[in-house]
């Protein structure tokens, strides 16, 4: 049998329906291929087992009859999603050994739409990086050419699909870290609304801009994985009580009319020339197919990565006080006295930028400090938010940007400066920080062969919108067939 | 010189809700260690908050109840510090937004009113427990008492001795049970106080520097530890020395403080909104719906026994320190019509037999109206008050009906005048030299014919009634 | 400009323990990304609001139920496509997860208050 694992999923939904294989065939293939992708390091844990015992369920359902869009497909799952009896580490030391009692929502709602999960994507520890290289587990490598990075945080997500181990993963973006991990693997990545997916069960990095998304090769697939992902939960009160519309109903439809917002900070001469140029030629297939490109101004970018940084490491900072090594994690050893068993845990447990996180986060909260920094950063990000919503009242219906501003770097490059792997997310994190939904989708390759990808923002709540523009696009351009050859 | 002493306390009220604050599991107190658990009680990884209504609720009423004006856009804020009995690092609280400000709580002590002001009330989540073990240099943790809501009740420093500050303590509690919001079961730690408390010379206005002392667990200790620290803070002064602002623990076994070795450091809680609970406003519909349904408070009570029922300031306290005893007496009068009689009965007898039996009220054999029903028969002079306290302790006993006993004992009292009045004759007529002696003015005989007639009716006959009737036949036979 | 001091005192807040070698270059980082974050200073914030929350929902709050354990069931195939409430669970799944632990209870170096 050919590579089934890499098919996508109405291709994979056919061939089980029509019994051309099993969901253990196709289980089996996607662990092998894992397998033979192990050099890319996609994966911190690979749950044969459990897959294969589930796949027996699945083509018992199958045998009945049973159908459902996702029934039977093989998914991965981003390591800082909680799994019940599969150990969940978030790529950090601290939590080597945690194996959950629980599953997230997501988890929960990806097994009740029948999907079977082969394994536990690697990650920057606590989603904290750009290019996957602060991870416990050693860095994941680029399908495209392994001495890049495959972005970050969700690198081994977006590995894995590139890589054709699955058709489709969840990751998370809180700055960034589905988009630009899509826009580096040239595949498909969906950050849906804050609020849309329930964050129950997802370890936190910063609650009030983590949202749960999914990665897969072309537009529908990624429809349908979210589709499957969103929805109120009763355990999470920051997930919206609103409903889902069926986002698959947009896919195909015109785009005639249809308003997009090119915003005149994003395309400014610190964008690479190979990205700018390549987003222009997106921006005029948009064109063609009837949409009318319009200017905007987002006058508070400048100001974005600024406000992530104080925010984000200050929740952090408070999220990650519960690893202890008191009641789960990592506990120092030897005989200390409760203070320095604290510190000691916490320094070994912890990896380098994830401290650095936790003392930044700790600074700017600190008395003295909390008017200055943190109040001065909500407030901005209020700003950032109006820039968003004057645009979609008065001027656009999406807006298109650079997902980054520059394409994929080596392995090591930006390692040793903090501050430049920050503003590697510079087009990602408003989105974030507005609560918006946020796309990437292939545009282009590199002339050293790396993909390049194309953001879409919605107004919050609209990923119809975003879903109908990527289709469209995707319709009139070949990008999302591309494969890269060098997986191994 | 002669110091003036100025006491805030901080009361943490646990509230009797099923669940947690933000989860789940239950709020019970007690049961196996870490029994009572789920992800957010141990704060695992992923775990997520979600707020209990009731909690919310429970703190407008407390707020209602203690004149309190109540926030209406609220937030949650974490306040953050390491400790092994907070397991995410740190305790979500309300910092500068809490949801009652600015009221206040009335007492009575030594038969004056007093009026402690409130800062704030707010709500917050309890931390587990530690025991600690010095043998094996180690402490365990119980995390069942982690995420049970807490009331915390912030107190001017308008309090002046330790009395005082135990008085407001168990007006507190009153209030807390009057509103059925918590048990106020100090024993079992629902109810937990820390005390500031400063010195300063009398006339001077500001404040001298405090020390806190943490976790005062009865009304004794919270009255010894306050009068330890008065005497060692006025040493202090007297010698001309400063007072060191710090956090104390009172040493019940020796009585006295100690500085508590975990709060050395000065803390910085970095208290920030907790972005995964949404704000909770607090319209004024919802104010409203909860203030009808408040049930009458201590003072309000206490108002209407001495007012409309005429009962002294001593009793009204002793009826109104409980929701249920009130309530109790309220019934009883609602069914004999005789507020004093009711009074004497509910806190002499009925509180006696209560306190004999070791019976909480909830449990009494004898109901409000049966209670009530025995003292209207002796208010219409169907039994006596001497067989009323006998068939008092039957009810008690039996649980049976007033009614039912005095029939079956065939117990009612004799109080037909004509009937006694026939005794009282046939009495007169079998003892004519006594009916000579008291006609003739010898008082002592009077007793006589009492005695005579009582026996005669086998002690039914309504003893005052044979009195009357007794000097209403003489007055006859003279005049004959 | 944040000290090697303060970087040092900072570390002891958030419980971490500081190589002191490597304090120089981790106090380097902070005020780096400090002195970027600073920039903030230049934005006119008059009347902006603090977003703490997106998308200003508010009051949602649950029932005061209590969920023993075990009363939900595990998610299976094409099952309850409904997300039940999180209820108890076994003390067991804290004990096999912790580092130590004494009979049920979690064990922890001798806490001096």
């Amino acid at each position: 049998m050919s590579d089934i694992a890499s098919l996508t999923i109405s291709d994979m939904r056919a061939g089980l329906d029509s019994k051309q294989f099993s969901c253990s065939e196709l289980v089996k293939a996607s662990l092998d291929k894992a397998d033979s992708s192990s050099g890319l390091n996609c994966f911190n844990l690979i749950s044969a087992e459990n897959a294969l015992q589930e796949a027996v369920q699945i083509d018992a359902l199958l045998a009945q009859g049973k159908t459902a869009p996702l029934l039977g497909i093989p998914v991965g799952i981003k390591d800082v999603i909680c799994t019940k009896g599969v150990r969940t580490t978030a790529s950090s030391k601290i939590l080597e050994n945690f194996i959950p009692p629980y599953d997230a929502t997501v988890v929960r709602k990806l097994k009740t739409a029948g999907t079977v999960s082969i394994g536990k994507l690697n990650m920057d520890e606590f989603a904290m990086g750009s290019s996957n290289e602060n991870s416990a587990f050693g860095p994941v490598k680029n399908p495209w050419n392994p001495e890049y990075v495959p972005g970050g945080s969700s690198g081994g997500s977006a590995a894995a699909v590139a890589a054709g181990i699955c058709p489709i993963t969840l990751g998370t973006d809180t700055g960034g870290s589905i988009r630009q991990p899509a826009s580096f693997c040239g595949i498909v990545g969906l950050k849906p609304t804050y609020g849309r997916v329930s964050r129950y069960g997802v370890i936190a990095y910063a609650s009030s801009l983590d949202q749960v998304g999914g990665f897969a090769h072309n537009v529908k697939d990624c429809a349908l994985v979210t589709q499957a992902i969103c929805g109120q939960d009763p355990n999470d009160a920051t997930s919206a009580n609103r409903e889902v519309p069926d986002f698959t109903k947009v896919l195909g439809q015109s785009i005639k009319g249809l308003r997009v917002g090119l915003p005149k900070e994003y395309f400014v001469s610190a964008v690479d020339g190979e990205i700018d140029a390549a987003l222009k030629k997106a921006i005029s297939v948009l064109e063609g197919l009837g949409a009318i490109p319009v200017e905007i101004s987002l006058p508070h970018t400048d100001a974005a990565v600024a406000v992530y940084y104080i925010l984000a490491p200050a929740e952090a900072s408070s999220n990650l006080a519960r690893y202890d090594g008191i009641r789960y994690g990592h506990r120092a050893k030897g005989n200390y006295d409760l203070k320095t068993l604290y510190a000691k845990s916490r320094s070994e447990g912890f990896g380098r930028e994830v401290q650095r996180r936790i003392m930044v986060g700790a600074y700017v909260l600190s008395t003295g400090y909390y008017d200055a920094y943190y109040l001065k950063a909500q407030k901005v990000r209020s700003l950032i938010a109006k820039d968003f919503q004057e645009a979609f009242a008065h001027k656009c219906d999406v807006i298109a940007a650079p997902t980054a501003p520059n394409a994929p770097f080596k392995i090591g490059a930006k390692i040793s400066d903090p501050l430049q792997m920050y503003l590697n997310d510079i087009f990602t994190i408003p989105v974030n920080l507005a609560g918006l939904p946020g796309m990437s989708v292939p545009c282009g390759f590199t002339s050293s062969g790396l993909p390049i990808g194309l953001q879409l923002i919605g107004k919050p709540w609209d990923e119809e919108t975003l879903f109908k523009t990527a289709s469209a696009y995707e319709s009139a351009t070949d990008w999302h067939t591309k494969r890269p050859t060098t997986a191994r | 010189m002669e110091f003036e002493t100025v006491i805030g306390l901080e009361v943490h009220v646990q509230l009797s809700t099923k669940s947690k604050i933000f989860s789940n599991a239950s709020a019970a107190y007690g049961g196996e260690p870490n029994e009572y658990i789920d992800p957010v009680t141990l704060g695992l990884p992923g775990a997520l908050p979600v707020g209990n209504k009731k909690v919310v609720e429970y703190a407008i009423m407390l707020g209602l109840a203690t004149h309190c004006e109540i926030r209406r856009f609220n937030r949650f804020a974490r306040k953050h510090y390491f400790y092994p009995d907070l397991p995410k690092g740190y305790q979500i609280s309300q910092f500068d937004e809490p949801i009652c400000e600015r009221g206040h709580v009335d007492f009575y002590m030594d038969g004056a009113k007093r009026t402690v002001g409130l800062k704030r009330i707010h709500m917050e989540e309890d931390a587990g427990k530690n025991v600690h073990d010095s043998r094996t240099a180690s402490s365990l943790v119980d995390l069942n008492r982690a995420g049970v809501p807490l009331l915390e009740v912030v107190s001017e420093p308008e309090i002046h001795s330790p009395a005082e500050a135990a008085a407001y303590l168990r007006a507190v509690r009153q209030l807390v049970r009057y509103l059925g919001i918590s048990d106020g079961n100090m024993e079992e730690g629902s109810l937990r106080c820390d005390a500031n408390i400063s010195l300063r010379p009398v006339g001077e206005l500001k404040f001298g520097t405090r020390t806190e002392i943490k976790n005062l667990n009865s009304f004794k200790f919270v009255e010894r530890a306050l009068e330890y620290e008065i005497a060692r803070q006025t040493a202090i002064l007297r010698a001309g020395n400063q007072v060191v602002q710090q956090t104390l623990l009172f040493d019940s076994e020796n009585g006295s403080t100690r500085p508590m070795r975990s709060k050395e450091e000065s803390a910085d809680y970095r208290y920030f909104p907790d972005p995964d609970l949404p704000p909770v406003v607090v319209e004024e519909s919802w104010v409203q719906d909860v203030k009808g349904r408040l049930p009458r408070l201590p003072a309000e009570w206490a108002t209407e026994l001495v007012n409309e029922y005429g009962l002294s300031l001593y009793d009204a306290t002793v009826l109104t320190s409980e929701r249920a005893f009130v309530e109790f007496y309220h019934e009883v009068v609602a069914t004999c019509g005789n507020a004093k009689a009711a009074c004497n009965w509910v806190t002499s007898e009925f509180f006696g037999a209560l306190n004999k039996a070791g019976l909480e009220i909830e449990h009494s054999p004898v109901t409000a109206k049966g209670l009530g029903e025995l003292i209207k028969l002796v208010e219409d002079d169907v039994i006596s008050g001497k067989m009323a306290k006998s068939v008092f302790e039957e009810m008690f006993e039996t649980g049976k009906a007033p009614g039912v006993i005095v029939n079956e004992k065939g117990l009612k009292q004799l109080s037909n005048d004509d009937e006694i009045l026939a005794v009282i004759r046939k009495e007169f007529d079998s003892n004519p030299g006594q009916l000579a002696g008291y006609l003739a003015g010898n008082e002592r005989l009077h007793g006589f014919f009492v005695g005579q007639v009582m026996k005669a009716t086998g002690g039914s006959a309504n003893p005052k009634k044979v009195n009357d009737l007794i000097r209403q036949e003489a007055v006859a036979r003279k005049g004959a | 400009m944040i000290s090697e001091d303060e970087v040092q005192k900072l570390a002891n807040l958030a419980r971490l323990e500081l190589d002191p070698a490597l304090t120089p270059i981790v106090t380097g980082h902070l005020n780096s990304i400090i002195g970027y974050v600073q920039r903030l200073d230049e934005v006119d914030t008059t009347g902006a609001e603090a977003m703490s929350h997106v998308h200003g929902s508010t009051n949602v709050l649950r029932e005061d139920q209590m969920l023993e354990a075990g009363s939900v069931p595990d998610a299976t195939p094409l099952g309850d496509p409904r997300v039940p409430p999180q209820p108890m669970l076994d003390t067991q799944a804290l004990l096999q997860n912790a580092p130590d632990s004494s009979g049920t209870f979690i064990r922890v170096p001798l806490i001096v208050e």
